[in-house]
């Protein structure tokens, strides 16, 4: 018998809404362009002490989303993480499934968690998460954080960082500074990834470095990070796991990107924010 | 300032390396229908013990299933068998960490099979992460209950003809053979109906009659009107050999067989 020491007949993940129709948890943005909704609900008490998960099913429509994780009573929510960048792509394609994604932030049961957000087109574009808690134990983080510390992120237009690819297929492009200087230790990222206008007319392999230091003298941390960009999902959004690395406060951080493909305009050039967590 | 020791060069390793340009491997199954083809490396020799994020970010149309093997060529230890991976519309699929140590040196590679004969592609990246960067102990191996190699298939999981509403339980795994630290449940679908169905998964460990869930309403959608694609629930609540585990799910379509999903259990051992 191996060391079950860990064995809890409480120990499990919770998905919600428990009704069977999901589209009851949502979080909405506001009626104008590039402006945050209103807090939406989204779990009035933790039921137990653990962290909240996500993974997104639907959208109401194609388009780029900022979306902000809050808790604390209606009125007076503190973010925990903003500007998660969501975008869908054409062709429909406003579903997308992922291996939960897991916040690292232990939440005390009680605590009231709380969505909103905001998309490029207004109109109360809408988000259907799927929520899901977790209580801790295995898979659960270890590392237990305060808050994310979100970088690229611009709320005027809903988009991230740009990050240019080479003219030249197979050749990495410019180093693009996400920070001359990382405000707090990190001990954590996370980043996500969108095309930057236009859907792409073809599939595309790429990969990306993430490096420390100054311009010109970069070391990279992360390389390669592979993706895909498919031809369904266009500027359709990849989203990071959470990744450990270490990240003092001062550090200039930067990203570059390289793309199988020879670009046409712009066609393989990225958009990306940055989530440290500290 | 907090202990920043763990700050170094090369942390988080992609495969395939940078320094070349290739942007994934490809691992082609067998000729044959439900066989499986034969090992494509992905790691030459692991810089630092580790474990793995991995991806497949292409691959031709059907459903496959994929083993991970480390060891020299010709002698893999499989350490993941018969993976399900069906992709989303236009190549995306859902990456995971496999919380499975992968040794300072070791080789990895994979091989895989496809449920039609023609010798079809199956794209893989992964990214080796260090293992102190694990938040717990990490597993040495994995064994599989409910694949069906010689047709490609899982154990079907029948919501039944209720819209929205759980169907029966469904055994996936009728006593653990060993001891697990944790487990996947993982799956796809094998066929596709009406517009965005949604489905809502449970697990359940406990005899027939008295399951009790440990994994609730784990959504999945596909895209459109096409097969569900992979999905994956993941926990690392320990079980002890001898557990039984079973699975259910709701649809909010009943059209048969477009409803039902395939899953099959990926025990973590070690």
């Amino acid at each position: 018998m191996k060391n079950l020491g860990m064995l809890r007949e409480d120990v499990f993940w919770q998905g919600l809404p428990t009704a069977d129709n999901p589209d009851s948890c949502y979080a909405t943005g506001s009626a104008s362009a590039n402006t945050k909704g209103a807090w939406i609900e989204t779990i009035a008490s933790m039921p137990f002490d653990g962290y909240f998960a996500w993974d997104f099913q639907q959208f109401s429509a194609n388009d780029r989303y900022f979306i902000d994780i809050g808790i604390g009573a209606a009125g007076s929510e503190v973010v925990l993480i903003e500007n998660l960048h969501i975008t869908v792509g054409w062709n429909d394609a406003r579903c997308w499934n992922f291996d939960p994604l897991v916040f690292p932030f232990y939440l005390p049961a009680g605590t009231r968690i709380a969505m909103r957000c905001q998309s490029n087109s207004g109109g109360s574009d809408q988000v259907y998460p799927q929520p899901l808690l977790l209580r801790p134990g295995g898979f659960s983080p270890s590392y237990q954080f305060g808050k994310a510390v979100t970088l690229g992120a611009n709320t005027a237009n809903t988009y991230g960082l740009l990050v240019q690819a080479n003219a030249t297929k197979d050749n990495w492009g410019a180093w693009a500074e996400v920070s001359s200087s990382v405000p707090e230790d990190a001990r954590a990222l996370m980043f996500s990834i969108n095309l930057k206008d236009s859907p792409a007319v073809s599939g595309s392999y790429r990969n990306l470095e993430v490096g420390l230091g100054g311009a010109g003298s970069e070391v990279a941390i992360i390389t390669p990070w592979h993706f895909y960009h498919g031809l369904y999902v266009g500027t359709k959004n990849f989203l990071s796991p959470i990744i450990h690395v270490s990240i003092p406060a001062g550090q200039r951080l930067a990203v570059r990107q390289r793309s199988a493909a020879t670009p046409t305009g712009s066609s393989e050039d990225i958009r990306m924010i940055f989530y440290l967590f500290v | 300032m907090g202990d920043f020791g763990l700050y170094a060069h090369d942390w988080i390793t992609g495969y395939p390396a940078a320094s070349g340009t290739t942007y994934y491997i490809g691992v082609q199954s067998s000729v044959s229908a439900h066989t499986k083809g034969s090992w494509s490396e992905l790691i030459a020799a692991a810089p630092f013990d580790g474990f793995l994020h991995l991806d497949f970010p292409y691959h031709a149309s059907g459903r496959f299933m994929a083993d991970v093997g480390i060891g020299g060529a010709g002698s893999e230890f499989v350490i993941l068998a018969n993976w399900p991976i069906i992709r989303n519309p236009g190549g995306q699929t859902t990456g995971f960490i496999l919380p499975i140590l992968v040794p300072s040196g070791a080789r990895v590679a994979l091989r895989t099979q496809q449920g039609a004969a023609g010798a079809y592609w199956l794209y893989c990246t992964g990214h080796l992460f260090p293992a102190k960067a694990y938040h717990g102990q990490l597993c040495v191996g994995s064994f599989t209950v409910g694949a069906d190699t010689a047709d490609t298939t899982l154990v079907s999981v029948d919501p039944g003809g209720t819209i929205d509403t759980k169907g029966a339980w469904v055994e996936i795994v009728s006593s653990l053979a060993d001891s697990v630290k944790g487990w996947f449940v993982a799956g796809f679908g094998l066929n596709g109906m009406s517009s965005y169905p949604h489905y809502a998964i449970d697990v359940a460990i406990g005899g027939a009659g008295s399951e009790q869930i440990v994994y609730a309403n784990k959504r999945t959608q596909p895209f459109a009107t096409n097969k569900p694609d992979t999905f994956i629930l993941h926990s690392m609540l320990p079980l002890p050999a001898g557990t039984r585990v079973a699975a259910r799910c709701a649809c909010s379509h009943n059209t048969s067989p477009g409803r039902i999903l395939d899953m099959a259990f990926y025990g973590m051992v070690g």
